[in-house]
């Protein structure tokens, strides 16, 4: 293709990638360094008691906003550096609780305690994602041809649900003497609270996110499973290969463009995990990253936002989302080249 | 009107006289009572609380613990806003 005609064709998505994705990163990066605050002042004023019956008025000094002259608040924005992200990380008490070896300690804040929650949910979705996608794209598979259109259509279900609507309904089913609780403690004779502790919590996050993405990878999976050659599964089985050996010799090779490309997606996704500490109301017990991002961005009592710390936050999350998709992809890469050279 | 509803309710209309049941209210406001401060540093507090106090009353931490994570997190809160 000629030079002129591929930049034509690629131009206005640059174009929208620069506008959507480039301009709004280097805003946040560009406010995490820097923080937007009203000017103060230090003013002698008269505080009085509320005007009714008698009035009681003192002297005192108090802090307030200095007003330019049309009666707004003063901004001044100053550049901060790295403050606002180590306010977010509190590096010398995480060096210092990471002496002492005590988990309680770092766990203690916010940053550290929603990094821990995102990873292993990210870690311990991820292969029950794969696995149970595989599982379903298998067994689909295997079903009469009649069938396969209602239950791919069945399958389906869980990935088109709202993830909030998801998570509330999942909640609905467990909290207090909900059905599945009320069953739970006639079954096992015991009194159960699955909110009342962090890790059920955490427990049905994992369940439910599992169930709402498996759709995902089965369908990606199912489409895979339609292009693997009969001949070789039919050789396959001449020289005797038993089921479990088709899968791992013949299947799994196959599929693994495909798993990588889940995985990388299901990384993605699931380390902005947020709909569920939403859905599941869990902020007392589980928060993570995107949760603390959005918890410094939404307005308190009195009208301030924590602006410069949340784009930290974010910053923060996107390097993490980085870094965990450098693994994957440098197998990949390196797997690249062998077939290149070999 | 006011004359006649006198002890319905606490009137802030002149000519109110506080009758026995407003007699609490009346002295307190007299004695200098002061408005809820709700300034920026309020809604700071609010959240250094809120964010918090999960904690202890889950009983994973002890009130002193708790005092002190809200007092590190809203003193970051207000140098951040330019409060301190």
């Amino acid at each position: 293709m000629k030079n002129r005609t591929f930049l034509a064709f690629v131009g206005p998505s640059l174009f929208l990638m620069l506008l959507f994705i480039a301009g709004p990163l280097l805003s946040v990066v560009w406010q995490s360094v820097h923080v937007t605050r009203a000017v103060y002042e230090e003013v002698e004023t008269e505080v009085c008691t509320p005007g009714f019956l008698t009035q009681k008025c003192t002297m005192e000094i108090r802090t307030q906003p200095q007003l330019d002259e049309n009666g707004q608040q003063i901004a001044e924005t100053i550049f901060v550096g790295f403050e606002s992200y180590k306010n977010l990380l509190q590096p010398e008490i995480a060096l210092e609780s990471f002496k002492q070896g005590s988990w309680a300690k770092l766990s203690n804040i916010d940053f550290y305690k929603a990094l821990r929650f995102t990873l292993t949910f990210t870690l311990i979705t991820l292969p029950l994602v794969l696995g149970m996608g595989l599982l379903v794209a298998l067994t689909v598979n295997q079903t009469l041809q009649s069938l396969r259109g209602p239950i791919i259509f069945i399958s389906l279900l869980p990935f088109v649900i709202t993830p909030v609507i998801g998570a509330l309904s999942i909640r609905w089913l467990f909290v207090g003497d909900g059905i599945l609780t009320a069953f739970l403690e006639w079954w096992l004779e015991r009194d159960i609270a699955m909110f009342a502790q962090g890790w059920t919590i955490e427990v049905l996050m994992l369940g439910y996110r599992v169930w709402h993405v498996t759709p995902f990878a089965f369908i990606v999976f199912y489409a895979g499973l339609q292009t693997v050659s009969r001949d070789t599964l039919e050789s396959a089985i001449v020289d005797g290969a038993t089921r479990w050996q088709r899968l791992k010799l013949v299947i799994l090779p196959h599929l693994s463009p495909l798993i990588l490309f889940v995985s990388i997606i299901h990384l993605m996704d699931s380390y902005r995990v947020f709909e569920e500490v939403i859905g599941f109301r869990s902020q007392a017990h589980v928060i993570s990253l995107q949760w603390l991002t959005y918890d410094f961005l939404t307005l308190d009592d009195t009208g301030n936002r924590m602006i410069s710390r949340a784009s930290a936050s974010s910053m923060l999350t996107m390097i993490g989302i980085v870094f965990l998709l450098i693994f994957p992809l440098r197998g990949s890469w390196r797997e690249h080249r062998q077939r290149r050279s070999g | 009107m006011v004359r006649k509803n006198n002890d319905l309710a606490i009137w802030l209309v002149n000519g109110y006289e506080p009758g026995p049941m407003a007699m609490g209210a009346a002295e307190t406001a007299e004695n200098g009572a002061l408005p809820y401060p709700n300034g920026v540093e309020m809604g700071l507090m609010h959240t250094a609380l809120g964010n918090n106090v999960a904690d202890f009353l889950t009983g994973k931490e002890t009130a002193e613990q708790t005092l002190m994570d809200i007092e590190a997190e809203y003193t970051t809160a207000a140098k951040e806003k330019g409060l301190l």
